[in-house]
């Protein structure tokens, strides 16, 4: 009797346990919104005054408005090491890998195949799979009015411009911002000089300083992730316009303005959709109406002709009814690349951005 | 114990029947659990149904998105192709669609063909001049399609189709479940850009409904995180099931609904079917359930039932042996008494002490045949009552029938009247003990219940008719006989006997004739209260009549008298009538007690084996005036011995003997080779009373069997049937002329003459002879015995003298043999001699150590029957260990002082031992004594002990004797230093 009453009830534990279990794995289908762990790896230091710290201080701000676990690497090498930090980061339950380099590209679409449920977030980086995502604002667009404010400024029209490296991105910029000094001031140059290394202090500060005795230059601006050539400028009494962070604090005598990030929205979106799965391995490439990219509020310095004609120009990129490479534009050699009433596709801009503008000096 | 039972069985049913309510209650909760949980996974997979739905309906309106920005790009390409873009191509594409406007536009903005779009509308604009193909949709305008037109790599316009917003639904608009459901797209912002129904349709959707819009708000946030979403909601009378989608490739979203009914149609089939289907298991899991409790419920009662009858049969079989040893223990003393009160009879001259022997004989039959009636009855209800049929002689029956009843008639003054049907035949064939005591037990009721008038036997017969079976033969081997009924067919004749016992007695009253044949039942106690019985002999009778095939009924009328007629069937042997029967028995009515001896037998020799010697002095008494040539043994070897020896012409065997049984040894006397005793009869003497024991031991070879309260008439018969006839000298001897027989001493060897019968007349009245003296000297000064208590049992001193010196003779043995049974464990044997000694202790007074015999006895009888797993086994053999010892110290005290006086007589055979010598022996025990050497003590007691000891050294003798018996060195050195 006791037999036949537990043989039921154990019939009856095995059919609840099969209905709950039935409940269950339909309920796996649904995606949770788990909060996954964050890594952020630069390239650079993350007190750079720059590039880097704008990463950082982006991701910072996100970790304190959402409380997300974020780890912070500087400096690592685009090699060996990286594949290596990322694997251990993996194997220590980090979810997401936040990045700040096209160096990194190669790496992370190896690494994204190899670990298809974590995702990879990476700016300037030009690749994308399915689990990997790369982005940047349309810089062009801000340095095109930093342009504008540097055309405006020179007084001996000669204007110095330090890049790290020449790739589409930075000869995009340069581009940008020498269509913004020659649209007021046709008759300026762009002395585009290059260091050769994203963070190398001594090398920055050797071409800054060659730049500035070759030329008479009274402007400059600069591409890398050492605000080094700020400081040669600065020192030399030469106006400043900066990259990536507002930095005018420190150089309170020449500082024009900048073309700066704000990272913490745009990680905020990103980051949520990684969390609930849904993020699109695509390129990003948000425009100033975004607010990725802005313009840091322009020093009294700045003549206020000149903040108006900034404000206009704006207005018209932010509409849509302008562009920075509406035509026509021309190559430093002459050659009409953009025709009136034409406009470069962002694939050409993105990828084939081989080419200087009219007004460049490039050694 | 039935109530226990009941009460029990009751509790386990309540027990089960509560289980059986929480399994429903269970089974309940488990349908209920069963249901929900399969509405809600059919509910889920509905949900599913519902994202397929929505993703399906998504996929739908994304493909014609599509199909809208690809058509747009093959125009597209045919700018890129041409310098000049041809106005008039792109009035053919509008005119093809006129519902919608195709446009061409500068990347600055400016119109081209048709209107111009702001990028702030539409931002699908901005896209275009950047190269990408994009839709928008402004409220309250419509959808605008955008591609790029490049020239060389460059953007050079941006084409449109713009779809003004009253054609959306009829370009995009869809239905689901066969136009059942609504589905419409909105944007990010909710703004609905596809609507569900054509603009100005008179139908009304759910859309706007308070819960519709909670539902939606719901699987917008879901959308968060999948790619589609369903659930349920109810607005007004109807259910809803909600579904929502992401339109891939654009920022619209898909959103519909439909009828739960509509897809819940054949879901609830389903539902029904699996309700259906639990409901029919769970009925069958309780039937089960139920049928399993009603099963056990029943198996439990059998079990109680089966455990109940155990008991029933156990104390059933407990009565039985409680009678059957009660039989015994009241047989034993009632044999003796009425053996010692044969005697009394038949010696005894004195009319006076004849008169209360007589009486002692009639209590004690009376006494036997209570017994006999409670052992009958106790037979009978275990079914175990037997009908023994053999030849017999009515007539024989009637003698005896009615010289038993006359004589008690006659003592209460009542005409006893016998009638007997002269024709009907004489030889029968039937059991005739039982058919005696049926018409015993009838007519002593009706002499018992007549105190007035006459009671009157009458037996008449008819004859009937039988047919003949094969068991005839078998039973009646007499048909063979020449004057056996032969008839030519194969019927033969049967008597159907009638006995009829008619009184003028109390009667019977009419209600109480139906309890008459009731066990234990006396009717009219307030008038009967006097009269002795145990009121089982008329159910005994019907009981056995009943057996016998026959009847027995009541006629009586209350005051006046009653008549009971008993009609029973016999087989016939002969037809010679029985005619006047009491002209055979003549000679036997006339006198009863004038005739005591029925024979002489001196040149017979008769061997007697009896453990008990107390048994052997019985017989030996009872057949004291045969003059037989007697031997006597007491054990089974012994009578082997005997048996080897000479050439008995009779053996009478006990049956319970230690070592070697009565039955053993008769097989051992038959089986000597060359042995002389192989033929002589054997006759087993038994207390044992159980039923089927005759039988069984004729079957074991005995040629004839006596129940062991032996009757003195019994024995003599049954010696005078088997003895030679030749050395029977049959005699009529009245026994009148031997009242005057001696009462000499009794160790007197009975194969001797009789002593002169002057001899015995010596004593005066009042005067003691030498053996009362001595007797009247031992009880007083042995403590331990009771002058009274063995006169229940032994009434004259010259007995009690016999007695006391064949205990002092067997005792010591007896005793030893005790000790040493206990040692070796043999409990059988233990259990006899303890037995022997209960007895035996018993007929000499000594009550006390009869009383612990018996209870080691009972202790023996434990322990024989405990089986050896019995944890207190070993404390009870412990227990009856120390008991023993005390009863041996007890039994051997009582021995020594028995010696003292009755060893004198028995040393005076002996030569007196020499002074010196006993002084010799007196120096060696003070020097063995220093060693505590007691065997050498033992043996050389052993020697002296064979020498008579004078007088002067007696006492000083007896006293180092106990000395040396108790190990009490001090004494030893005491007395003899």
């Amino acid at each position: 009797m006791k037999k036949a009453f537990l043989i039921i009830l154990g019939i009856i534990v095995c059919f609840l346990i099969g209905l709950i279990l039935i409940r269950h794995t339909m309920q796996k289908d649904d995606a949770v919104n788990e909060d996954r762990k964050i890594a952020l790896l630069m390239n650079g230091s993350r007190e750079d005054h720059s590039y880097c710290q704008a990463q950082y201080e982006g991701m910072r701000s996100y970790e304190e408005k959402s409380g997300a676990v974020v780890a912070y690497y500087d400096n690592v090498q685009p090699d060996e090491r990286f594949t290596t930090l990322v694997e251990d980061l993996i194997k220590a339950g980090y979810g997401i890998i936040v990045c700040d380099s096209y160096e990194y590209d190669d790496r992370i679409v190896a690494l994204a195949e190899k670990h298809p449920d974590i995702y990879f977030l990476n700016a300037t980086g030009t690749k994308t799979a399915g689990n990997y995502c790369s982005y940047l604002g349309r810089v062009y667009q801000v340095r095109y009015l930093t342009g504008l404010v540097a055309g405006k400024q020179t007084k001996t029209n000669q204007i110095g411009y330090i890049i790290a490296t020449p790739t589409p991105e930075t000869i995009r910029q340069a581009n940008a911002f020498t269509i913004g000094v020659r649209k007021v001031n046709p008759d300026a140059t762009v002395y585009v000089r290059f260091t050769n290394h994203w963070n190398n202090d001594k090398i920055a500060e050797t071409v800054t300083k060659k730049l500035l005795k070759e030329q008479d230059i009274d402007v400059l601006t600069l591409q890398t992730n050492t605000i080094m050539p700020l400081k040669v400028a600065n020192d030399q009494g030469v106006y400043t316009i900066g990259n990536n962070r507002d930095n005018h604090e420190m150089f309170p005598d020449t500082y024009l303005t900048a073309c700066v990030f704000d990272w913490e929205p745009f990680f905020e979106e990103r980051i949520g959709e990684c969390n609930r799965n849904k993020l699109v391995g695509t390129h990003y490439w948000d425009g100033m109406y975004s607010g990725l990219v802005t313009l840091a509020p322009m020093t009294d310095l700045v003549s206020e002709e000149t903040e108006r004609i900034v404000r206009s120009e704006t207005n018209r990129i932010i509409s849509g009814k302008f562009d920075v490479f509406f035509g026509p534009v021309s190559d430093r050699f002459g050659q009409l690349r953009v025709r009136k009433g034409e406009n470069l596709p962002d694939t050409e801009l993105l990828n084939h951005m081989d080419w200087y503008v009219k007004g460049v000096d490039v050694e | 114990m039935t109530l226990k039972i009941r009460e029990k069985v009751n509790r386990r049913l309540l027990r089960l029947l509560m289980t059986l309510g929480l399994m429903l209650i269970l089974l309940v909760a488990i349908g209920i659990f069963l249901y929900l949980r399969v509405d809600s996974l059919l509910n889920i997979y509905l949900e599913e149904q519902g994202k397929k739905q929505a993703e399906t309906l998504s996929e739908v309106t994304s493909r014609q998105f599509e199909g809208e920005l690809k058509a747009l790009a093959t125009v597209a390409s045919e700018f890129s192709k041409i310098e000049e873009v041809s106005v008039d191509a792109l009035q053919a594409v509008q005119d093809a669609d006129p519902d919608s406007r195709i446009g061409v536009q500068r990347v600055d903005g400016t119109p081209f063909f048709g209107v111009s779009y702001m990028v702030s509308d539409f931002p699908c604009i901005g896209s275009a001049i950047h190269g990408e193909q994009a839709i928008s949709y402004l409220q309250g305008r419509g959808l605008l399609f955008c591609v790029p037109a490049f020239r060389d790599r460059n953007v050079a316009y941006v084409l449109y189709r713009f779809y003004p917003e009253s054609t959306l639904y009829e370009r995009f608009g869809m239905s689901s479940y066969g136009g059942l459901g609504r589905a419409l797209v909105i944007d990010r912002s909710g703004h609905v850009v596809i609507s569900a129904l054509p603009e100005g349709s008179p139908d009304k959707t759910l859309f706007t409904e308070q819960s519709v819009v909670d539902g939606f708000s719901e699987l917008t946030r879901e959308l968060y995180t999948t790619g589609s979403a369903a659930t349920f909601r109810k607005t007004g009378d109807t259910e809803l099931m909600l579904y929502a989608a992401e339109i891939t490739g654009s920022d619209f979203y898909l959103q519909g609904y439909v009828p739960k009914s509509v897809v819940h149609e054949g879901v609830k089939y389903i539902k029904m079917m699996v309700a259906l289907v639990f409901i029919v298991l769970a009925a069958l899991v309780f039937l089960g359930g139920f049928l399993l409790t009603r099963l056990e419920i029943r198996t439990q009662e059998s079990e109680h039932l089966k455990a109940v009858s155990l008991i029933e049969k156990q104390s059933n079989a407990a009565k039985s042996d409680f009678l059957a040893n009660m039989s015994h223990e009241i047989r034993t003393p009632i044999n003796a008494i009425l053996g010692m009160n044969e005697m009394v009879l038949r010696e005894s001259g004195d009319e006076k002490i004849r008169t209360y022997a007589g009486n002692i004989e009639n209590a004690g039959k009376n006494l036997l045949s209570i017994i006999n009636d409670i052992l009958d009855f106790s037979k009978i209800e275990a079914g175990r009552m037997e009908i023994t049929e053999a030849p017999y002689q009515l007539s024989s029956v009637l003698n005896d029938v009615s010289n038993m009843i006359g004589f008690r008639s006659k003592s209460k003054d009542l005409d006893f009247v016998v009638n007997v049907d002269e024709t009907i035949p004489d030889a029968l064939y039937g059991d005739e003990v039982r058919i005696r005591q049926c018409m015993i037990n009838l007519l002593s009721n009706a002499v018992k219940y007549t105190n007035k008038g006459s009671v009157t036997l009458t037996v008449g017969g008819e004859r009937v008719e039988r047919p003949v079976t094969p068991s005839d033969a078998e039973q009646d081997p007499a048909k063979t006989a020449p004057e056996a009924v032969t008839t030519d067919d194969a019927t033969t004749q049967d008597l159907l006997l009638s006995v009829t016992v008619e009184d003028t007695g109390i009667g019977i009253r009419d209600e109480d004739i139906d309890k008459l044949f009731d066990k234990f039942e006396r009717v009219d106690l307030k008038q009967n209260n006097t009269v002795e019985g145990t009121g089982l002999g008329l159910a005994i009778t019907h009981n056995i009549l009943q057996l016998m095939g026959g009847n027995i009924r009541v006629e009586s009328e209350y005051g006046h008298g009653s008549r009971f007629i008993m009609t029973l069937p016999q087989k016939v042997l002969s037809d010679v009538p029985i005619g006047n029967f009491r002209a055979k028995f003549e000679d036997g009515t006339q006198d009863t007690k004038a005739y005591r001896e029925t024979f002489h037998a001196p040149t017979a020799i008769v061997l007697i084996v009896d453990d008990t010697a107390i048994n052997l002095t019985v017989i030996k008494g009872l057949l004291k005036s045969t003059e037989l040539q007697l031997d006597l043994v007491t054990s089974g070897a012994e009578a082997l011995e005997c048996a080897k020896a000479k050439a008995y012409d009779l053996i009478l065997m006990d049956q319970r003997m230690p070592n070697m049984d009565g039955t053993e040894t008769m097989m051992h006397i038959r089986s000597q080779l060359n042995g002389m005793n192989r033929k002589t009869p054997i006759i087993a003497l038994t207390a044992d009373a159980v039923q089927g024991a005759k039988a069984r031991y004729l079957q074991a070879g005995f040629t004839d069997y006596l129940s062991k309260p032996v009757e003195g008439a019994a024995l003599e018969a049954a010696l005078m049937k088997y003895l030679p006839q030749e050395k029977v000298v049959r005699v009529l001897e009245k026994i009148d002329a031997r009242k005057m027989k001696t009462k000499k001493a009794a160790p007197e060897p009975v194969d001797e003459a009789p002593v002169s019968e002057q001899a015995a007349e010596g004593p005066e009245e009042g005067d003691l002879t030498e053996d009362g003296a001595m007797v009247r000297k031992i009880y007083r000064n042995i403590d331990e015995l009771s002058y009274e208590d063995t006169q229940e049992y032994l009434e004259s001193d010259d007995l009690i003298l016999v007695t006391l010196t064949q205990i002092l003779e067997d005792g010591p043995a007896h005793a030893k043999e005790i000790e040493e049974s206990l040692k070796a464990g043999d409990w059988d044997l233990y259990t006899v001699k303890v037995h022997s000694l209960k007895s035996s202790a018993r007929l000499i007074g000594a009550t006390t150590l009869s009383k612990k015999a018996l209870a080691l006895e009972e202790a023996g009888n434990a322990i024989r029957s405990a089986s050896a797993e019995d944890e207190v086994l070993s404390g009870k053999k412990e227990e009856a260990g120390k008991l023993t010892a005390e009863l041996l110290s007890d039994y051997r005290t009582l021995l020594t002082k028995l010696s003292s006086f009755l060893g004198a007589g028995q040393a005076e055979e002996k030569e007196e031992i020499d002074l010196e010598t006993l002084q010799e022996f007196y120096d060696s025990v003070l020097e063995l004594a220093s060693v505590y050497d007691l065997d050498t003590i033992d043996a050389m007691l052993h020697k002296i002990e064979d020498h008579k000891i004078p007088d002067a050294e007696s006492e000083k003798f007896e006293a180092l004797k106990m000395c040396i018996r108790n190990a009490d060195w001090e004494g030893m050195k005491a007395l003899l230093s």
